[in-house]
């Protein structure tokens, strides 16, 4: 009795999978160096995105803004 | 989205095995340190997991490792998360070849769907030694 209700509890257990590997999904940021040349890299969206995520040091946070800075984009456009 | 997902846990591994059938989770080797050459070398892969849970919604997860001697970000992936019903989990398995640590110490990742933190863990890097 317990086995057949392990047994469809089992079955109906579905989780979605997120089966991810970045090498196939490349990273949006990854370390190149320092801060100024791994912001270098990154889309002006996912930089705007890290600012407002709001957990970054001030080294990150202040070569984030300098590479927005020198791509003439404002960090709230 | 709200109300914000939890994660049943999150953990760093040197492998992640879902059984296809019972979608029972084998992780191998979970570790608190690990040993991995540092920049300009990428690391030893190993397996980030975590089993989420949330509303029904679509969202952005972020997974984000900061050095936390500086709180330096030297990693960040994303990905699109469905929730497709409150009581069935997300199983976020990634396998991360391509971080580079630049240097040893202390470090955490820390797991975002859209701009909410969902889990944290901490971890030590080691710097390995070959001869």
């Amino acid at each position: 009795m317990s086995s057949k209700r392990d047994s469809l509890s089992t079955n109906l257990f579905s989780p979605t999978i997120l089966d991810l590997d970045d090498s196939r999904t490349p990273p949006v940021f990854v370390w190149a160096g320092s801060n100024e040349e791994s912001f270098r890299l990154v889309a002006t969206e996912e930089i705007q995105l890290f600012l407002r995520m709001n957990n970054l040091g001030p080294a990150s946070r202040a070569a984030a803004l300098a590479e927005l800075a020198r791509r003439g984009i404002s960090p709230d456009a | 989205m709200v109300p914000p997902p939890v994660v049943a846990g999150l953990h760093v591994c040197r492998d992640v095995l879902i059984d296809a059938a019972s979608h029972e989770v084998t992780l191998t080797r979970s570790f608190r340190s690990l040993s991995a050459p540092l920049y300009p070398k990428v690391t030893t892969p190993f397996w980030a997991f975590a089993e989420l849970y949330g509303p029904v919604a679509k969202g952005n997860l972020t997974l984000q490792v900061l050095a936390l001697d500086k709180q330096e970000m030297v990693y960040a992936f994303k990905h699109s998360v469905e929730f497709k019903d409150r009581f069935e989990p997300v199983f976020l398995k990634l396998n991360m070849g391509q971080c580079r640590f630049p240097r040893p110490g202390e470090y955490e990742m820390i797991v975002w769907v859209d701009l909410d933190i969902v889990a944290l863990r901490r971890f030590e890097i080691l710097e390995e030694t070959k001869p």
